[in-house]
Parts: structure tokens; sequence; C-alpha cells
């Protein structure tokens, strides 16, 4: 077989082995980028001499019959909101071309410590506004299943580049659903953290409360495998970070089970917001899993869950708003076009687009005096209803089911002008975002029209272990989850 | 509207043009409606209950000038310049 | 001002915290390095970086709330202050809004020696901006970003002053009592405190305020008192004539002595303030502050009242020394041997002390003086033992070198001479070698005297007693009329 098709799991057992080594896989996975990259449109920016670099140092340290660290000689690609040390950084954005970080984000260095071989950076909704990926100002990347439709966002080229095996795995970063959204168009799992779980230092903000740092890949054991390495309290570096208490540790030796597992399947989902075809694909899994693996499934509600995405609308855009006003052309990034009489609103006029300027004017009004009471204050309140309504939840199932998108991967420039659309394309994952809970998107099957749908399993804060466990057992019990081998 | 929306702009120090104002008022509209569906809630103001650790005062090393300088569009000598036409 | 109006006056000060690392991240927290070495992608505001509260900013601000009698709140947050200038790095400043650390307390400051009172409205903690320079060659504003995210403290007082004298008094009782705490340098030439100050103008006797003006960019205890002057008789003018007073924000030029509009009320900004989502919320445990406030020390204008009451002191000597905190720890010392008296231990500390410490650009804690050295020298002085002037030069000797006050008198040459017959010769000479002054005398030119006995004094290298020898030469002088 060939080794761009493998997990990052079986490649790490042919490393160990000394079966292959870390040239090799490297190789075969730039040869599949190569292969693919000019229909697929994933990478902003590729790392190959240095990453040949590291996979040959990689390969001496292992011949010299050093220890493998846990992740050395395994390609992997950040999405590009993730500050790689004298790598470019712009989000995909106008206004950061050709910024080049003097550090690196947390997980970067995890990574970099756990012998793990970049490959490059990957495109993104501009600064995670988006749910298409086609609001790069770059380039639009394409879903794998089928090139004319969109790979979800903002994470697109991550999600993209791991469904077509242009990487095993690789970090997104998920603000309403910018991880779990991209994950279900193109059917790989994609995990996004309990908050604080992972450490956002180096994470490019758009909405600092809720922007979590996710691992997507194909395997459930993979995923685990690259969680188990960027998460952890980062409390020199990032306030918010924490440790993770014990009881969220996952053993991937163990036995998989559901049996005796509470599910809850949420009944605002089920409704007419949500495609027939999306949700008969996650009540099938559920009971799935009731009859074959022993779970039990129970029905439930969130009664605020119709509230969620305004309260997310409006503190996202209140706090990209603020994260934004950096963007002046002086410091770094697009420099204002010359002789302008107000260089700071030149520069940010034509380096921002459309969408990340609405959201900037948006978030302007929420915060302004007059506006703020009823807005900003307001949507706070609901986050914390919407947390306590969880909660409660959680006394009755150990954990929830939902779509992870309300549909199936739309075509390219479909949806662009309807803005109203893109916003509830998050319906799904906005609540679990404002509550700060781990959500995890598994893939569950295929439309008629051979697209990808996803499910969403949410779990009480740092609940991970039973995510993956959960994952695990329906991996098991579908015989793995595909990935796009084809030519393209 | 569309006046309101130019003074938000000159707040966030943006500029919409005038042939895209009408689809951006349009969509702040849209999202102002959404918005104004959030009911008011009945809760007392609880903060979080976690809590922050502070960092000791230590110094940590800087980053070279070579670093901080290096992104700038422009420099001169030791600093980062900006044009001199700024306003308040 | 006599003129029927009353002038109110509030303060806004920002003084910076002498703390090792910036208020968010490691950076060293220091003045005048070279331009832009003293910045880390947390100050300077990279994407991605994120801020991590310093405890010891935290500490400081209580301990100013202490001194100043506020209320500390136990849970405290910070929240983003929104406002584009390229000194400020991410366009927000971190500060704190809703929940300050410190609220409703009082200073209490002195004028002319009388004790005056300021309530203290909050005292928050935020980061400095940049240091902006403009090169007019280029027309081009040069960035150092070396400042930013240095720790501040703000001092929001209540309008309770009524003239600049009580405003500059208040301002210089605040550094003093900045120093007491050792929380910051308090220097205005470095533009490590600054203030801003609201002025506005009302009838005496009523009630209701006027409307306000709001004076940045002052940088001395001077341009406060003449910002202030100068914007009451601004007021007070438009006033006069019948005017309105626009709600504005001002910036004082103290070269041309002057203030130009710096925005009307319509400018005014929208701050879009929020809470921080970067810092959670902080705890200042009680224990903490039960701790700190046991740290906190006698305040100088507390130490001016006492001195001026249990030494005597004149107001002003008691108030130089109660406000340097060396100097007071050096009196009280000294006080507490018990030999000599308070008043001239405290004028040659604030006399010839202080001279001298000027002159070798010195500080007290440098120099080998003791306490005990200098009341022994006092005491030198009182018996006798030296004159007044020898004591000048002990004291430049035992200044700098780590001798006793015995041993400079002695390696000196400077014990008084009061033995009549040495005198008796040594003033006969003078009398020979001088013979036009003595005919001056004669003449009935009575300051001739005088000069005589500098002559004295001089010939004998200064030891010479000079209540002896003046009434030694009086009586030759007298001998030789008859
Ligand atoms: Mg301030
Ligand atoms: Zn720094």
């Amino acid at each position: 077989m060939e080794l761009w098709k493998m997990s990052a799991t079986e490649l790490a057992a042919l490393l160990d082995t000394r079966q292959v080594t870390a040239t090799e896989v490297c190789a075969s996975f730039f040869a599949r980028i190569d292969e693919t990259e000019p229909k697929l449109d994933a990478f902003l920016h590729k790392t190959r001499e240095a990453a040949h670099r590291r996979a040959a140092e990689a390969d001496r340290r292992l011949a010299a019959g050093e220890a493998r660290r846990p992740l050395e000689g395994l390609p992997i690609g950040l999405k590009d909101n993730i500050c790689t040390r004298d790598i470019p950084t712009t989000c995909a954005s106008r206004i950061l071309e050709g910024f080049l970080p003097p550090y690196s984000a947390t997980v970067a260095e995890k990574l970099d410590a756990a012998g793990a071989i970049l490959l490059g950076k990957l495109n993104m909704d501009e600064f995670a506004m988006g749910s298409s990926c086609e609001n790069s100002y770059f380039k639009a990347t394409k879903n794998p299943w089928d090139l004319k439709r969109v790979p979800g966002g903002s994470s697109g080229g991550a999600a993209a580049a791991v469904a077509a095996g242009q990487l095993p795995w690789a970090l997104g970063s998920d603000t309403g659903g910018s991880v779990r959204g991209p994950a279900a168009f193109c059917g790989v799992l994609g995990l996004r953290p309990s908050y604080g779980a992972v450490s956002r230092c180096g994470l490019v903000a758009f909405a600092s409360s809720l922007d979590q740092i996710g691992p997507m890949a194909r395997t459930v054991d993979d995923l685990a495998l690259l969680f188990s390495v960027i998460c952890g309290a980062d409390k020199a570096r990032d306030a918010t970070s924490c440790a993770l208490p014990p009881e969220s540790a996952f053993d991937p030796a163990a036995e998989p089970s559901v049996k005796g597992m509470r599910l809850g399947l949420l009944k605002e989902y089920f409704t007419a917001a949500v495609d027939a075809s999306v949700r008969g694909a996650v009540e099938k899994a559920a009971r799935h899993l009731e009859q074959q693996a022993g779970a039990v499934v129970i029905e439930t509600s969130l009664p605020s869950t119709e509230h969620a995405l305004a309260a997310y609308y409006i503190i996202s855009s209140a706090e990209a708003s603020s994260n934004l006003a950096r963007y002046d052309g002086i410091q770094y990034g697009m420099a204002a076009p010359s002789g302008s009489t107000d260089p700071i609103t030149a520069a940010r006029s034509t380096g921002f687009g459309s969408e990340a300027k609405r959201r900037i004017l948006l978030g302007t009004q929420v915060l302004s005096s007059g506006y703020y009471e009823t807005t900003y204050k307001r949507a706070k309140l609901l986050q914390r209803q919407i947390a306590a309504e969880y909660k409660s939840v959680f006394e009755q199932c150990d954990l929830l089911l939902t779509p992870a998108m309300p549909s199936t991967a739309f075509r390219l420039g479909e949806k662009l002008a309807d803005p109203m659309w893109m916003l509830q394309s998050d319906i799904c994952t906005t609540p679990a975002s404002l509550a700060g809970l781990p959500a995890l998107s598994i893939p569950c099957g295929f439309s008629a029209q051979g697209l990808p749908i996803g499910m969403q399993a949410v779990g009480p804060r740092f609940s991970e272990g039973k995510l993956f466990m959960l994952a695990k057992a329906y991996e098991a019990l579908i015989g793995g989850f595909p990935m796009q081998e084809g030519p393209l | 509207m569309q006046a309101y929306i130019q003074h938000l702009a000159r707040l966030a120090k943006l500029s919409v043009p005038n042939d895209k104002l009408n689809t951006f008022t349009e969509k702040m509209c849209a999202f102002m409606k959404l918005a104004e569906t959030l009911p008011p809630l009945e809760m007392d103001e609880r903060l979080p209950a976690e809590r922050m650790l502070l960092r000791p005062d230590t110094v940590q090393p800087s980053l070279p000038r070579e670093s901080v300088l290096h992104n700038a569009p422009k420099v001169q000598d030791e600093y980062i310049a900006a044009p001199g036409t700024l306003q308040d | 001002m006599s003129d029927g109006y009353e002038t109110v006056i509030g303060l806004e000060i920002h003084a910076e915290l002498s703390t090792e690392s910036k208020i968010f991240c490691g950076c060293q927290n220091a003045f005048g390095a070279a331009p832009n070495t003293l910045c880390c992608p947390v100050c300077t505001g990279l994407p991605g970086a994120l801020p991590v509260l310093n405890a010891q900013v935290v500490e400081y601000a209580v301990k100013m709330g202490l001194a100043l009698g506020c209320h500390i709140n136990t849970l405290s947050w910070m929240d983003r202050k929104h406002y584009f200038y390229p000194d400020l790095p991410k366009a927000y400043q971190i500060s704190q809004n809703d929940r300050p650390l410190c609220e409703t307390g009082q200073l209490q400051y002195l004028v002319g020696g009388q004790p005056r009172h300021l309530g203290i409205t909050r005292i928050h903690i935020e980061e400095d901006a940049g240091k902006l320079l403009h090169d007019a060659a280029t027309d081009t504003t040069l960035i150092d970003y070396n400042r930013c995210g240095v720790p501040l403290i703000e001092i929001v007082t209540e309008p309770d002053l009524r003239s600049a004298d009580e405003a500059k008094a208040a301002m210089e009782e605040i550094t003093r009592i900045l120093l007491a705490l050792g929380i910051s340098d308090a220097r205005m030439q470095e533009g490590s405190i600054r203030a801003d100050v609201n002025v506005s103008v009302r009838p005496k006797g009523q009630a209701a305020y006027g409307v306000r003006n709001e004076l940045k960019n002052i940088n001395s205890f001077g341009a406060v008192h003449r910002a202030i002057v100068h914007e009451a008789a601004r007021q007070r003018q438009i006033l006069a004539k019948g005017g309105v007073i626009g709600q504005e924000t001002r910036r004082w030029n103290d070269l041309e002595k002057t203030s130009v509009v710096l925005r009307t009320k319509e400018e005014t900004h929208d701050y879009r303030f929020f809470p921080e989502p970067d810092l959670p919320p902080f705890e200042v445990p009680e224990k903490t502050i039960m701790a700190l406030s046991a740290q906190i020390p006698e305040l100088p204008a507390t130490k001016t009242l006492r001195y001026q009451q249990a030494y005597a002191l004149p107001p002003d000597d008691a108030l130089l020394l109660a406000g340097r905190k060396p100097f007071a720890d050096f009196f009280e010392a000294a006080v507490a041997l018990r030999k000599a008296a308070p008043r001239q231990l405290a004028n040659w500390l604030l006399g010839d002390v202080s001279k001298l410490l000027n002159e070798h650009r010195a500080e007290l804690g440098d120099t080998r003086l003791t306490p005990d050295k200098l009341v022994t020298l006092v005491e030198a002085i009182d018996a006798g033992t030296i004159s007044g002037t020898a004591g000048k030069q002990v004291l430049e000797h035992i200044i700098s070198k780590d001798t006793s006050v015995e041993t400079a008198i002695e390696m000196l040459g400077l014990k008084q001479v009061s033995d009549a017959e040495t005198l008796n010769t040594l003033v006969n000479s003078v009398i020979r070698e001088n013979p036009a002054a003595v005919a001056d005398w004669r003449a009935g030119k009575k300051q001739a005297q005088g000069f005589l006995l500098g002559r004295c004094i001089k010939a004998s290298g200064g030891r010479a007693n000079p209540q002896v020898t003046a009434s030694l030469l009086r009586q030759v002088l007298d001998d030789i009329c008859e």
C-alpha cells in the first residue's frame, strides 16, 4: 500500500520497526500533494525543503538507535492562522500577506518537540470567518469528493487535505464550528476541544473567548494521539488555558465500548432546518450504536438552541472587531497605498475582504454605546443560560448526538450571495462553542450524491476521552471511515 | 441606516465604497434582525467560576530588534515608521 | 480670585510602576534602553500573542489603594479600551473599566502646613503605550515600542480641588507616596508620572458643576499649576463675556503656555469597552490584602504633621524631610539619639548635607554619613570644640571617608583654639599687620573690627574660637585707643 494512504498510527508502527524511513514517508505525501494540489488548492504555503531536512534528521536519529519521539517522522499541516516562526502565516488575508511571525504557536512548538514534520500551511476563510473556504483572499479550496463543491470552512484546507490523503492529519481551529463543519463536509474526524484544553498562544485571534485549535484526522487513534500531544495548560503564555483532568485521558489500547452509554438526541436538530438526508444518517448511526453496541438512545432537548446563533454572532463579531483592530499596515502586513490621507483606513479597507469588514462593522456596532447592553450583554447572558441547560441535559445523558452541519457540501459560489444561509449553516455547531464544550464531528455515511455526512457528538467539559471512545466504537462498527483515494 | 454604517466604518477605520453600501446595509440589517431575536434574560450577573493565575514578576528575553522591525513595511533607523499624516 | 467664580479641579494621574518586567509579558521594564529592544510578540501586539498578568502589578496597585484608604475589590478583571493610534499596537489598551482594583479612598495632603483632603474615585491598572517621535524632515512618525506594556496605575480623583496650588500640592503628595511605597520612580521628566487635569468653573455658591474641559499632556508639577491657572482664566473670560463653555479635550502646550482643542464633545471617543476575553477575572485574596496593608508605611503628609508638632520644624522643612524616605529615616534615627536639637539636625540635612549630595550626585545611602556621626558633629559645634565653619569641613570629610568625627577634627587640625594666651598673640600680630584697619577703627569706622576678626580667624586656619577672639580683639583695640 502506498504510504500516503496510511494513518499516522500505522506509519508510526512502520517507522518504529524501521520498515520505512521518514524521508520515504515525506516523499510519498509530497507526491500525493503534487498530484492532487492543482485541483484541490488546499495549501497556502508548502515547506518542502525544511520538511525534507527534518525527515533526514529524524532518519539519522532513528538509524543511530535513538527512541522515536511520539510524532517523529510523521507529516502534518497547520491551518494558516497558527503562527509558525519564519514561515508565512497569513490567515488567508491580504492584510497579512508576507507576514513572518518571529515566534511559533505553542501547538507548533509541541509538534516540533514531538518530532512531527510540517509540510505546509493550509487554506481557510479569511481570519476564520466563513463556512466554505471561499473567503480566502488567495484561493478557494475544493471538496475532494466533488471538486465543484466547497470543503466547508473555515478550516477547509485542513479538512480537504486530510480527506484526500495529502496529509494523515492536520490542525484546524474552531470558533463556531470551523473544525467540525469542514470535517463533516469532507468526511473526516474533527475535534473542537474543551475551551482551554489547547493553548491559544500563537493562534491568530478571531473571537478569543470561543477560539480553540482542534485536530482533524481519518482514524480515531490518530485524532486522539494528536490531541494528546497538543493539549495541556500553558499558563505562561495563555491565561485561559488549563490542565486536563485525568478522566479526559483516552487509552488507545482499551477495547472501545459504548455499552450502557446514554446518548441524547437533541430534538431541536431533527426539524426542517436540517436536510432530511443528514437527519436520516445521524438517526441511523444512533440506532446502529444502540442495536449493535449497546448504547442507550434518549430523546432530549436544549431549549435555548434557537438563540445560540444570534448570541454566537454577537459575541464573535464583537471580539473580532476588537482583535482585528490591530491590522493597520504599519507594524506588519500590507502597507497602506502610498499617498493616502488616512493610511490606516486605506490599509484596512484594501487589506480586509468583505466578510471580515462586515463582521468588524457588526462588532463595532455591538460594542458601541447604545447597543452594548441590548446586544453584547444579552448575548453573554444567553451564553450562560445555554451552558446551564447543557449541564442539566448531561445529568440525563453522557453524550449528545446531533448533525454536524444542516446539509452536505454545497456548490462553490452557490451560497456566497446569501449571508443568512451562511449564518444558518452554523446552527448545529455554535451551541457547544458558546458553552465551551468539546464536540467531535464523526463521518456517518454519504448522501445519495456521494457527499459525506457528519454527526456531532458533544460532551461535558473535558470529556474528550469519552468522545474518542464513542467515535472509536462507531469506527469499529462500520469498519472505518473511507478516504478519497482517487486521482481527483 | 447607510449614514449609520458610514459612522461605524469611521469608528472601525474602514471605508465602505458606495457601490458596496447597499449590499452591506442589507446584510447588516439581516444580522441586526437576528440579534434582535435575543430575549432579555433575568439572570444575576454572576461571573464564570474560573479565576486567573497571575504571572511572577520575572524578566524573560525580548526579541532582537531585527525581529521587531522585520515585518514593518517601512523602517527608519531603529524605528518603525508610520506616514506622518496620522489622524487621532 | 474673588470675581465671584470658583474653579473646580479633578485629576487623572498615570504613574508607571517600577516592576522588573512589563505588565503582560516578560520584557524588562526599563527606561532609556535603545529603541525597540525591549519588545516581544505580546507587548507589540503581534497576531496570536496573549497577555498574562504580572502579579507584582496587582500588589503595587493594591498597596497604593491601601495607602489612600481605598476599598479593594477582591474580585477584579481587565477590560479592553479601543482607539486607533500608532503608539498602541493592538489598537486597544488593556485597562480596567467596570471593576477597578481600588475604589473610594482619600488623599491627605498639605497646603502651607495645613491638612486638606481629596477624594479618590478609583485606582486601576493598565498598560502604557509606546513612544512616538516626529521626523519633520521626512514627515514620518517614528515608533519605539519599548514603553508598550509598561505597567501603569491610573488614579482618578474627585473634583475636590479648588485651586492650582491645591492641585499641584496634591500631585506632589501622590508622588511622595509612590516613592514612600517604593512602587514607582515617579520621575516626571522621564514621563513616569503624568496627569490629565479636568477643570471647570462655576459661580460661587452654585451646587452644580460647570462644563469641564480635560487638559492632556501635562508633564511637570509646574505645568499642572500653569495649565490650571491658564484654563481657569480662559473659562472665566468666556463666562464673563456671557459665553458658553464647550466640553472639550485640550492639549496643553507648556512652552507656549496655551492649550489647543484636541476633541470636542461631538468627537469624543466611543471606547467600546468590554471585558478582556484573554484574561479571566482574578482574585486578590483577603489574606494578601491584610499582608500588604501591614507593609504600608507612615505617609509623608502624616509624617510632616508629626515633625511639625513633635519637633517644631517649620512646615517646609518638615515636608522636605518627610517627603524623602532616606532623609526621614536618617533624621528620625538621629533624633532618637536624643543628643542634638531636631531643628539643627534638620538644618544640616536639608542644608549642607543636601548640597554635598547634589554636588556629588549621590544618595544619602551611598555615603559614609551615619546619624550617629551627624549628631556627634552637631554636638562638637555646640560644645565649641570646632567652629560652625570647621563643621562644614568635617562634614565634607566624614561624608566620603570612613572616619569618626573626632578623627576628622584631629586630622584636619580643626580643633577650635580658645586658649587666651595663644589667641592674644594672634590678635596682636594681626593688629600689627593691619595698621590701616586700626586707623579706621580709631576714626570711628566700627566695621573695621569685623574685618580684623576675620583676619584673626583666617590666620588661625579657622580654628580660633570666634567669641573668645572677638572679645580679646575688642580689649586690645580699646587698650590701643586709651
Ligand atoms: Mg488611562
Ligand atoms: Zn514584551
